[in-house]
């Protein structure tokens, strides 16, 4: 099993290692991975202070491979998934850290430079397509309006090519529909488009926020075999953002876990669902129900809520709601933030100061 | 789009229908007695016997309406006299056909407001996305203060000012007053000039800090990042996504302006001499002239109802989700 691993971009990190077993052509691919964070930190100033919406975040991407982003609501994804392409509004947001990208580093790019890259190398797939398209104009304009610009094409080659695009992501009568405004088109379908849309510039990664949180069960199953065809199909990178475990388990190859604004696990999705090693990973999976498990078992949610960002707590942020903490010596977990570090095998990290292993593995709690 | 169109005429019609009867009662069912005021100074009871038989003044109420309506939409008889429509009776001061004083003096109204709607919408408009554009930089802290210096101006002093220093002093530009557009354009355009120029100022002002804080709010649209998450430049972020959730906005404030523009009309005519609608209706109600009251009401709901079904249209227009 090959996965993207924390830092892995620094050739003096080398020792780290690399499982050169997968399916990707290349070994150069596996060396390098498409896309490097390192240390990202995202501040909002706010009238009531800085919220550190991000704050020292690192992970790594590879082609052909899909990392789900996993955290509660204000974890700071959205937040990681707009800094990659500098989309954060500059006048509110202060970002700091690395985004490397194809070894160039975007977080040092002006909106300019970024251009270069957003739609065409790096494509966006937003949570609730009915807001994030425009109402005022047709579909076909929206997916030929950057891509004419970009290549010059005309506009019948241009509506030739978003025809095949809504085909390919499988809204049927797409000739007909190029014409049509969102308003007319159904949830999935929407969200169909804003895929298709993402595709026109055949990027090498697509960073996909929360595209099924706004459809019922069924639609959004076909979202997700759609985006995992079309992942493997065209050896994309899929940053896929959810706080959906479900959607984990079926679609990632790796994990990453995120708790106000850093990561706190990271490794192979069936290794973290299995045996999740940080309590807050732990309790996320306790809290949703599962497919072959008891279905009357009691869900438990995690206690207390997530912490305020303009005063995160002190030590491990998970601290006052960690149900572990005192199998920690000391006050350790208030006052000594964890170090996101590998465990044994450079793939899976974690942040917490609990011996590794301590965690016992939760019975049936893979879900589907 | 048809019946849309259909329906919002029967609308206006209804509208219009309401606004005369409101009108009609007001005026002729007040104790004022018309026949007297039209009688004059030196009336016999038989003279003010005959002019109120003249007027219909001695039928009941819903038939004088009845009589009124039809002398607009079919023309009617006063006495003798056949008068065609859309008939709206004739004034008590002069005699004068009211429907014909009011086809005299609503092309002076109506060249005021629309020249200084295109003035106001260009301007204003324009100088607001440059200021949103340019948020926080010098271009729109200076729109921002030019604007509030505009925005606190009143018509009457500014239009004093300005037509005595342009006009008597410098000789700039000329003299305001209004010409009809089909006998001298060139004049009719160079009398227009000041008034627009003063009423641009005066609302163009609020139309730039409007506009501003319209196209902000329009930036933080989520399928503004969607443009900008597919590459496109800032221009075309802006101005052809950003722009028309903030066009509606705009919009919506312009329909609404239309109506206060005809309330300010009066100061605007006084003030540049123009012989306008807005100066017959103080004329006439200062002279108790009631046909002409009635006629100058009318017609200014009359535009009013016109330009918000205009304003409704554009709406459709620009928003395809506004079904019609
Ligand atoms: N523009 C902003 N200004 C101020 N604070 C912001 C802004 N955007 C996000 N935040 C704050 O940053 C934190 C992280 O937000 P983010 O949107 O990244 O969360 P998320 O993990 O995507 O949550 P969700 O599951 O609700 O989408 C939140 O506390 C949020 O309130
Ligand atoms: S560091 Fe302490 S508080 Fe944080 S998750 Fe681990 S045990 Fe819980
Ligand atoms: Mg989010």
């Amino acid at each position: 099993m090959v996965t993207s691993v924390y830092d892995g971009y620094d050739s003096d990190n080398s020792d780290n290692g690399y499982d050169n077993t997968g399916s990707h052509e290349g070994e150069e691919a596996t060396v390098r991975p498409l896309l490097a964070v390192e240390d990202l930190a995202v501040r909002f100033d706010t009238e009531g202070g800085t919220v550190q919406a991000v704050n020292g975040l690192s992970f790594s991407l590879r082609r052909g491979r899909t990392l789900a982003v996993v955290g509660e609501s204000g974890s700071g994804k959205s937040a990681t998934g707009l800094a990659i392409l500098g989309l954060h509004d500059r006048r509110r947001a202060r970002i700091s850290g690395r985004v490397e990208f194809d070894g160039v580093d975007l977080a040092g790019l002006q909106e300019r430079g970024l251009a270069a890259y957003r739609g065409s190398r790096i494509a966006m797939v937003f949570q609730d397509a009915l807001t994030a398209l425009s109402p005022y104009h047709t579909i076909e304009r929206q997916l030929t309006d950057a891509y004419r610009r970009r290549t010059g094409a005309s506009r019948r080659a241009a509506r030739t090519r978003a025809v095949e695009m809504l085909a390919r992501v499988g809204i049927p009568d797409p000739v007909r529909r190029v014409a049509e405004y969102p308003h007319e088109f159904s949830g999935g379908m929407r969200q169909r488009v804003m895929i298709a849309m993402a595709l026109m510039g055949e990027p090498d990664l697509v960073i996909a926020d929360e595209p099924t949180t706004a459809l019922d069960v069924t639609v959004q199953a076909q979202i997700l075999d759609l985006l995992a065809g079309l992942q493997a199909e065209s050896d994309l990178a899929l940053l896929l953002i959810t706080h959906d475990l479900g959607v984990v388990s079926g679609v990632a190859h790796d994990m990453l876990v995120m708790y106000a604004g850093r990561g706190v696990e990271q490794g192979p999705a069936a290794e973290v669902l299995a045996a999740p090693e940080h309590p807050y990973t732990r309790g996320l999976l306790r809290s949703v129900p599962t497919l072959h498990g008891d279905p009357d078992a009691d869900l438990t949610p995690i206690a207390g809520s997530p912490p305020d960002l303009l005063d995160p707590p002190p030590g491990c942020a998970f601290h006052p709601r960690c149900d572990q903490r005192e199998r920690v010596g000391g006050d350790r977990c208030a006052t000594e933030v964890p170090a996101f570090v590998p465990l044994g095998d450079p793939e899976r990290m974690r942040a917490c100061h609990l011996p590794s292993g301590a965690l016992e593995a939760l019975e049936g709690s893979v879900i589907r | 789009m048809f019946g849309y169109i259909l329906r919002r005429g029967l609308g206006a019609v209804l509208i219009l229908l309401v606004v005369s009867a409101v009108t009609f009662l007001l005026f002729y069912a007040l104790p004022a007695d018309p026949a007297r005021l039209s009688c004059g100074k030196t009336c016999t009871p038989q003279s003010l016997a005959q002019i109120r038989h003249s007027m219909g003044l001695d039928r009941p109420l819903p038939v004088q309406y009845w009589q009124f309506l039809h002398g607009v939409f079919a023309g009617r008889h006063f006495d003798t006299v056949w008068c065609a429509a859309p008939c709206l009776g004739y004034s008590f001061v002069n005699q004068q056909s009211v429907s014909s004083t009011l086809a005299d003096r609503f092309p002076a109204t109506l060249s005021l407001a629309a020249g200084a709607s295109v003035l106001i919408l260009t301007v204003g408009v324009g100088f607001g996305i440059l200021a949103a554009l340019r948020r926080g930089r010098a271009l729109d802290k200076q729109l921002t203060a030019v604007a509030l210096v505009g925005a606190s101006m009143q018509v009457y002093f500014l239009g004093i000012v300005a037509r005595y220093l342009l006009v008597d002093q410098l000789d700039l530009l000329p003299q305001p007053g209004y010409t009809g557009i089909t006998s001298d354009p060139g004049k009719w355009f160079g009398g227009m000039l000041l008034p627009w120029i003063t009423l641009a100022v005066v609302s163009a002002a609020t139309y730039v800090r409007f506009t501003r804080s319209a196209m902000i709010e329009a930036e933080s649209q989520e399928y503004v990042r969607t443009a900008r998450a597919q590459g496109l430049p800032p221009r075309v972020v802006h101005l052809r996504y950003a722009w028309r959730a903030a066009l509606t906005l705009v919009l919506t404030q312009f329909g609404l302006d239309l109506g206060v523009f005809l309330g300010s009309a009066v100061i605007t005519e006084t003030t540049f001499n123009i012989h306008g609608i807005a100066q017959l209706a103080v004329t006439s109600v200062t002279n108790l002239d009631l046909p002409m009251i009635t006629g100058t009401v009318l017609v200014a709901a009359t535009f009013i109802v016109v330009c918000n079904t205009a304003v409704d249209f554009c709406y459709a227009l620009i928003d395809p989700r506004v079904r019609l």
